[in-house]
């Protein structure tokens, strides 16, 4: 019976690990993301089959949780103490520091060169540019030294359906631009 | 974070300037036709009730109103975006058949 209830307590724990990254992903941003990036795909009328779309689709979400896990392995020590955030697992002592850049770094990886397999190069690179925006523009330059960071850092947030966009239509035209613009516009009320 | 670090007025203003920016960004699916008045006439709607919301919140004077304004602009903002990219879907699947 011990036996059993340790293999319970193991399991428990090994999902609980699991949960961990899962938050480090940024699980709500992520599932706009994705939904974004899914409307920038279905309005191209591109008859894109669905196993490629949603291939396609999953990578783009990998890429989103690869940079909001890099983003909290940045900002861990300022997540500690604004209350919205201290909860995050690195602060929480859950994931440490390194584990959430290996994490972080990996994925990335795995993301952007799935999404250049499925898809195509012009997507990866889009992909591959947000995620760069999103870490080194808005997380380690701007966001410490300027209020308008959340201006210029929303342009991460507003990528997701340019990239749907590609992925079905490898290339670019004005509305995936719309899309963006108003994403762009959108985000600076939010905080 | 920016009430924190610029103070609840100057946030206030900007969460009004950046509505009334976003409104006619809006209705350029529907100027450049890849939307109908499906997507239009709500978009319309949408938008005139949140330039609405953060005007209340813009004249709100005391802690109460501007912490209850601030939290129904929060919600009704991501409803806000979740429609206008939801008619965009809809009105695609409409081309479709």
């Amino acid at each position: 019976m011990y036996k059993s209830t340790f293999a319970n307590y193991q399991k428990s724990k090994n999902i609980l690990v699991l949960k961990n990254f899962y938050n480090l992903m940024k699980p709500r941003v992520m599932s706009l993301v994705v939904f974004t990036a899914f409307v920038g795909l279905i309005i191209t009328n591109n008859n894109l089959d669905f196993f490629t779309s949603t291939l396609a689709l999953l990578f783009v979400a990998l890429g989103a949780g690869a940079a909001g896990a890099l983003n909290m392995w940045y900002d861990s020590e300022i997540d500690a103490v604004m209350s919205r955030t201290c909860l995050r697992p690195i602060p929480l002592g859950k994931i440490s520091n390194n584990q959430a850049l290996y994490f972080g770094i990996s994925l990335s990886l795995i993301s952007i060169i799935g999404l250049y397999l499925v898809s195509n190069i012009l997507s990866a690179s889009i992909l591959a540019i947000t995620i760069s925006f999103y870490i080194f523009i808005y997380t380690i330059w701007l966001k410490r030294r300027s209020t308008q960071n959340i201006v210029i850092g929303g342009a991460a947030g507003a990528f997701p359906p340019v990239i749907g966009w590609t992925i079905a239509n490898n290339n670019l035209s004005i509305e995936p631009i719309i899309l963006f613009l108003i994403i762009f516009f959108w985000t600076p009320s939010h905080f | 974070m920016l009430p924190v670090v610029s103070g609840i007025n100057f946030t206030k203003k900007n969460i009004f300037a950046y509505a009334l920016i976003l409104f006619p960004i809006t209705l350029l699916p529907f100027y450049y036709n890849f939307a109908g008045l499906f997507y239009l006439l709500p978009t319309v709607t949408l938008g005139f009730f949140y330039i609405f919301l953060t005007y209340k919140l813009l004249k709100a004077d005391n802690k109460k109103d501007t912490i209850q304004f601030a939290k129904k602009i929060f919600a009704f903002s991501i409803l806000y975006l979740f429609l206008i990219f939801t008619l965009l879907l809809i009105e695609s699947f409409f081309k479709f058949f």
